[in-house]
């Protein structure tokens, strides 16, 4: 059992900068859980916090149930991967992997026979003599996941390890990470901001902003339900539109009214609002540009009147840009269909898919 | 036959190549005979047969070494091993010789004057060139596309005013190493002069009865080998003391925030900032107290002090090229603070470490002041003092032998900085720009 646990964890560091506040989570024991955000959100601070390379001002941390807020990094059993994977540039690939073992004082022929089974497990066999300067990017990072792996850790902590490769590698390697940890059966806690490493990877997704927890949940629900505002415009490519209006009743439905047009609500959304009157509040309307349909025809109520204002060929579909009055709106179309700058357009929002959120709180009122 | 293919394919540019091939190797062959006297001249000091024994077999070298220069640049690849060099000396040497004995001192002998031997020369120079292509033809390197070659020469054609530049630019430089090394030279020739002779005033590099006297007397008769225990004493125990204390000082201060931390920096700037003399009374007191005046270990610590801030803040900068990522990959792999420090950061910083020996050591080698202050008793004295003492006579110096035992006293300091090149180049360019 190697579970996680943070417990009211709060770090604040010199000068007032508060990188975590407040954190409660628990990663499950062989969980694939991917702490994702922005720049300076605290993921890295996280990480670094179960890794023994901080301590927290507040709260506690518990690995595999036992309370390791004072223990040092060597003694806390877990095994990292950093951004830029820090190998030991003196030794060879072999002395790499071998010195965490080396440092636990394990007997030489058991050293030689762990490290010759994991780099054959990575497929770096060949380059046990090398010195990591002489080795290419995506070896080095095979070298840095050997000499994690070759400890049998309780946990693997993944500091952006993909984000130094070239994109084709990156895809390549995020598949054969997925299966290693998947064969290894490790508790693993991967930092990235790229969302699309996240929704691939993860079990569960956490997503931090200014150091605070948005959500966490698995990668489909983060998609389909996202809490708030910064999670649904954080997650998804392209992403999120939002429009800004007014919640009104409209007969049995609900309607927002943003700035020269209105929105009509289907009926089990509208239900869904109108609940607790929350008429004449403030809302931002969120839709996904693929939940969008576009058309050259179209009539009111359902469809809303717009321009196009700019065409995006990606080969396999066409990104839209269209504006509707003062709002500008992203709408996806299928390749075939080619549409012109300034071509007057009709877009349908679908409301079964849309969010909203409370203008003030951000929070989904769904 | 060979005359008509000469003939054939001769065209101007080759003709010149040719004179300048003859030229160049007739000026540079001067140039290097001059150095080669005085070469021979040491070498007959260690012995008549030896000496001209390696001093044939280097004018050989030379000779070799010259033509594939020119033969490579002019002409084609050379095979550059040290054989092969030395065989094409022997060959171009003979060659050479009857070549130049015919045109050039022949038509002297018959018509002597100025012009038969300008006419005699500029000959030479073309059959010179003809005759060293030819020999050369036999070093000719074949050149196999995909395997390195890595004994052969190759130099690649320049335009003329590049030249200019380039050999602009060797001259000057060979002429600012020999006003370099030109002090050297003269203690060298100092020291191998007899006694007598120092008294003349004519500059002479190579004095008329050189002997190595004074070599004879400063390994057998002068207490040179006690002040060379002495001073490696001191100045190995300095270093290692030096490498001790400031390497952890050092790795605290590039890893680590403590309180006076800022200041305990800015502090090992400024006490550089004084001169050691000034401390010498406040030293000899200390050393008074502690019962370590005239007593080497008592200089130890004074070396150690002196050096040691300026150790700590380069191996500071040194350290502070090191990115921290490698320390946390250590403590989580399982070292502890020190455990990260010796197996990890030190290993990578040879660098820093060998511009803090050195430095230590190359300070306590020449100090003479504190020394003199420190130590009493003549079988405690270091080299520079040693030295000193020689010129501290009532009677007329003995320069030879001071000259000489300068030369012996740099010896190890060469040798240290031999074994340390390869680190101080790399460590001396990061603490400068920082230091």
């Amino acid at each position: 059992m190697a579970d996680v646990l943070f417990e009211n964890v709060t770090k604040e560091f010199e000068g007032g900068v508060v990188a975590v506040r407040d954190l409660n989570l628990e990663v499950k024991d062989k969980e694939f859980v991917v702490l994702l955000g922005p720049s300076g959100c605290g993921k890295t601070t996280t990480l670094r916090l179960i890794a023994g390379l901080e301590t927290p001002t507040k709260g506690n941390i518990y690995i595999d149930g036992k309370l390791v807020n004072n223990l040092e990094p060597w003694a806390r059993d877990v095994a990292m991967v950093f951004q830029s994977y820090a190998l030991y540039p003196h030794m060879s690939v072999f002395g790499n992997i071998a010195f965490p073992l080396k440092m636990h004082k394990v007997a030489k022929a058991e050293i030689k026979d762990r490290v010759e089974k994991t780099a054959e497990f990575l497929e770096i066999k060949e380059l046990l003599q090398r010195r990591p300067r002489q080795l290419s990017g995506g070896q080095r990072q095979r070298v840095a996941l050997a000499r994690a792996v070759v400890r049998n850790p309780k946990v693997f902590l993944m500091d952006e390890p993909l984000s130094n490769l070239d994109a084709k590698l990156r895809v390549l390697m995020r598949i054969e990470l997925k299966k290693l940890q998947r064969r290894i059966g490790v508790t693993t806690i991967y930092v990235t901001h790229d969302q699309t490493e996240a929704m691939t990877l993860a079990d569960r997704v956490a997503i931090q902003y200014n150091g605070i927890l948005q959500q966490y949940a698995p990668p489909t629900e983060i998609f389909a339900h996202p809490k708030n505002r910064f999670v649904a415009g954080f997650v998804g490519t392209p992403p999120m539109n939002f429009i800004e209006g007014k919640l009104k009743p409209w007969g049995d439905l609900a309607m927002i009214e943003a700035e020269g047009f209105s929105i009509i609500v289907d009926s089990q959304l509208s239900a869904q609002l109108m609940e607790g009157g929350k008429a004449l509040s403030a809302v931002t309307y969120g839709i996904r540009p693929e939940d969008t349909e576009i058309s050259e025809k179209g009539e009111l109520p359902e469809w809303i009147k717009g321009e196009v204002y700019g065409v995006e060929l990606l080969g396999s579909q066409n990104v839209v840009h269209v504006q509707i009055d003062k709002t500008r709106i992203v709408a996806i179309a299928p390749a075939t269909k080619l549409y012109q700058m300034g071509e007057k357009i009709w877009v349908k929002l679908i409301s079964s898919r849309a969010h909203v959120f409370d203008k003030e709180t951000e929070k989904n009122l769904i | 036959m060979v005359k008509e293919k000469v003939v054939k394919n001769m065209n101007w540019k080759d003709l010149m190549k040719y004179f300048i091939h003859g030229l160049a190797f007739s000026i540079l062959f001067f140039v290097l005979a001059v150095a080669w006297t005085f070469i021979l001249v040491i070498l007959v000091g260690v012995g008549a047969i030896i000496g001209l024994i390696i001093g044939v077999g280097l004018l050989f070298l030379i000779v070799g070494f010259l033509n594939s220069v020119v033969t490579a640049y002019l002409w084609f690849e050379v095979k550059f091993r040290l054989l092969d060099i030395l065989l094409h000396g022997i060959f171009l040497f003979v060659v050479l010789f009857v070549v130049n004995g015919i045109v050039v001192a022949v038509p002297n002998l018959v018509f002597p004057g100025i012009a038969t031997s300008v006419i005699a020369f500029v000959i030479a120079a073309f059959l010179d060139g003809f005759a060293a292509k030819r020999v050369a033809r036999w070093w000719k390197a074949e050149y196999v596309p995909g395997v390195p070659g890595a004994r052969v020469l190759r130099l690649e054609r320049v335009s003329g005013e590049r030249l200019a530049f380039g050999i602009g630019k060797n001259v000057l430089a060979i002429i600012v190493e020999l006003a370099i090394i030109f002090p050297v030279i003269w203690i060298f020739s100092s020291s191998i002069r007899s006694y007598s002779s120092l008294l003349t005033t004519t500059l002479q590099i190579i004095p008329p009865n050189p002997t190595l006297d004074a070599y004879f007397w400063a390994f057998f008769e002068s207490p040179f080998w006690i002040w060379l225990k002495n001073s490696l004493f001191v100045c190995l125990f300095t270093t290692g003391f030096c490498i001790a204390i400031a390497s952890p000082a050092a790795y605290a201060m590039s890893r680590f925030s403590f309180l006076g931390k800022k200041p305990l920096l800015y502090a090992l700037i400024f006490i550089q900032f004084v001169p050691g003399i000034l401390l010498i009374i406040a030293f000899f007191q200390l050393l008074v107290w502690f019962g370590l005046y005239d007593n080497l270990a008592g200089l130890i610590l004074i070396y150690t002090a002196l050096v040691l801030p300026f150790n700590v803040w380069n191996m500071k900068a040194f350290l502070d090229t090191i990115p921290k990522d490698i320390d946390e990959a250590a403590l989580i792999d399982g070292a502890s603070y020190l455990g990260a420090m010796f197996n990890v950061v030190f290993p990578i910083s040879a660098p820093g470490i060998a511009v803090t020996a050195f430095f230590s050591f190359l300070t306590g080698w020449n100090e003479y002041a504190l020394a003199s202050i420190v130590l009493g008793s003549e079988e405690n004295y270091t080299l520079p003092m040693g030295l000193y003492g020689l010129t501290q006579v009532q009677y007329q110096v003995n320069w030879p032998h001071f000259a000489a035992l300068s030369i012996l006293s740099s010896i190890p300091l060469v040798i240290v900085f031999m074994i340390l090149q390869r680190y101080l180049r790399a460590g001396l360019a990061i603490g400068a720009v920082k230091g």
